[in-house]
Parts: structure tokens; sequence; C-alpha cells
């Protein structure tokens, strides 16, 4: 083992919106809030349904 | 001179500050709803320790959205001298009004004791009475006051001598035992660049006064008290 780290993953459904504009959604909430990007990384992932 | 301290859901060293304003310094003060936006007239605004939105996602990242800090924001913008303390400090970090963030403790333990900290900078609204270079001692209790920010931030704060407390010795040695938490080069308190805006982790609320055995802290105050009397 090499590295270990943990993190926090947020489900986050949204609906009315195309791939593009959840991911945008997503990223602003991530910049905003989710993530101290201080101390933080972010990675969104749009899976639809 | 009239204090605001500003309440949000789980502060709990309000009612500490709003004590040593009114009972030990004999000034006004009220305490302020985090969904008003109405500072109701205060000279000095303290954001104070507890566990605002419980600490939820990170410790301040849910309290920096609270309407009143919209209006906190414009009052330190405007000059006004604004401090907090503990979980206050975490507000002021995530809402960008001071630079960095707080990771968990070095160690992984909540740490409560008393830690002796080197004043840095005696010229922000809050440290007046504290001669640079003199070690004060006061409480902390917290389980994120790991201070890290990017090294260019950190030597552009150290070289701006924003850096106003960093954890010491008795002696004044700032030496890696003496840091309580794993802050980045020991830091302790911050100030904002016209040095109006103050955070720090340890507790000068609750050393204000012989009673409790120490009141170191009730100079901060009173800095401020003073600071406003010069203008």
């Amino acid at each position: 083992v090499q590295d270990v780290r943990a993190g926090k993953v947020f489900f986050i459904e949204v609906a009315g919106r195309d791939a593009k504009a959840a991911e945008a959604d997503a990223r602003k909430m991530a910049e905003e809030l989710l993530a101290n990007t201080v101390i933080e990384g972010y990675d969104v992932k749009v899976v639809p349904q | 001179v009239k204090f605001g301290i500003v309440v949000f859901p789980g502060s709990n060293c309000d009612q500490d500050c709003h004590h040593v304003a009114t009972e030990l310094l004999g000034c006004e003060a009220d305490y302020i709803w985090h969904h008003d936006r109405d500072l109701k007239g205060s000279d000095v605004v303290i954001l104070p320790g507890g566990f605002a939105y419980g600490d939820y996602l990170r410790a301040g990242a849910l309290a920096r959205f609270s309407p009143v800090m919209e209006s906190v924001a414009a009052f330190a913008k405007a000059g006004g001298p604004v401090l907090g303390i503990c979980n206050g400090f975490q507000v002021l970090l995530e809402a960008g009004m001071l630079p960095g963030a707080m990771q968990i403790n070095r160690g992984l333990r909540y740490v409560c004791r008393d830690v002796h900290m080197k004043v840095e900078n005696d010229a922000t609204a809050f440290t007046s009475l504290y001669p640079n270079g003199s070690v004060v001692t006061m409480p902390v209790g917290h389980m994120e006051g790991n201070y890290t920010a990017p090294p260019e931030v950190l030597d552009a704060l150290e070289k701006e001598g924003r850096v106003v407390f960093r954890y010491c010795d008795l002696q004044g040695n700032v030496t890696d035992a003496a840091n309580p938490n794993g802050a980045a080069r020991n830091i302790a308190g911050l100030a904002n660049r016209e040095g109006n805006v103050v955070g720090l982790m340890p507790h000068p609320d609750r050393c204000a006064e012989p009673l409790v055995g120490n009141d170191a802290g009730r100079r901060m105050f009173e800095s401020a008290v003073a600071a406003l009397a010069a203008r």
C-alpha cells in the first residue's frame, strides 16, 4: 500500500436538466460549498437515469 | 461602544462574549441572530465560538451562508472591527474574509487546554494592548485548529505581518512541541491586511477575569474599545 485517502461522496439527483447543465450545477455546488478548495479537490460524474 | 455578538444555531460562547463586554467592560452589547441583516448599530462585531450549524460538512462551512454574514462582510469592508473566536475564526476562513483553511488537529484528537502565544502584530483592532513579542496564555478547545494555506499565501501573510499570534512555549520560543494542533508555522491567529478583521483559535472570552484564574483575554476586548476611542 502506498497511500490511503478518505473522502466524501455526495449523490445529488437533479430533474429536468441535461447532462451538461447538471454537471455545471454540481461543479458550482462543489466550488461554493461541498469542497473547500484550499484543502480539498473534487471530481464530478454525471450518471443519467 | 456597542458589541454585536452574532448567534448562529450552535454558537455556545455568545453569552461569554456578552458577559465580557457588559459585565467586565461596562459596554453595551446585543445578540444578532444569524438570520438578521441588521447589526443593530454595533461598533464591534464578534463571531463567537461553538459549533455553528453543528459543524456539518466542515466547521464554518454552512454558517458563512447565513444572511448576517453579508452584513458582517460589508461592516468589515467599511473598516469595522470584526473578531472571530475559535468557531468564529473558522467561519471567517470559510467566508473568505481571512485566507486559508482548518484541518483536523494533528493527532486527530480534540485539544482542550491552555496554550501560550507570542504576539506578533500589536497594530490590529484587537491587539493594541498586547505588546509585540509578549507571551499570552489562553485556553483552546477545538477539533479543527490545524491551520493551513498554500506556501505562497503563508509567505505573503508573514511578509505583510498578518500573523497576529503564534503558538509558543512559556518563554516565547516558537517550537513544534508548543504547537497544539499542527497549525502551519504555529499560526494561532491572523488578521486581514487592514488589521480590522482578526481570527484566533484560543478563547479570550474564557479568560477575561481573575475569577477564572486568568484575565489575559480581557485586553483583546479592551483593545477594540481603545481603537474605537482613538478614531
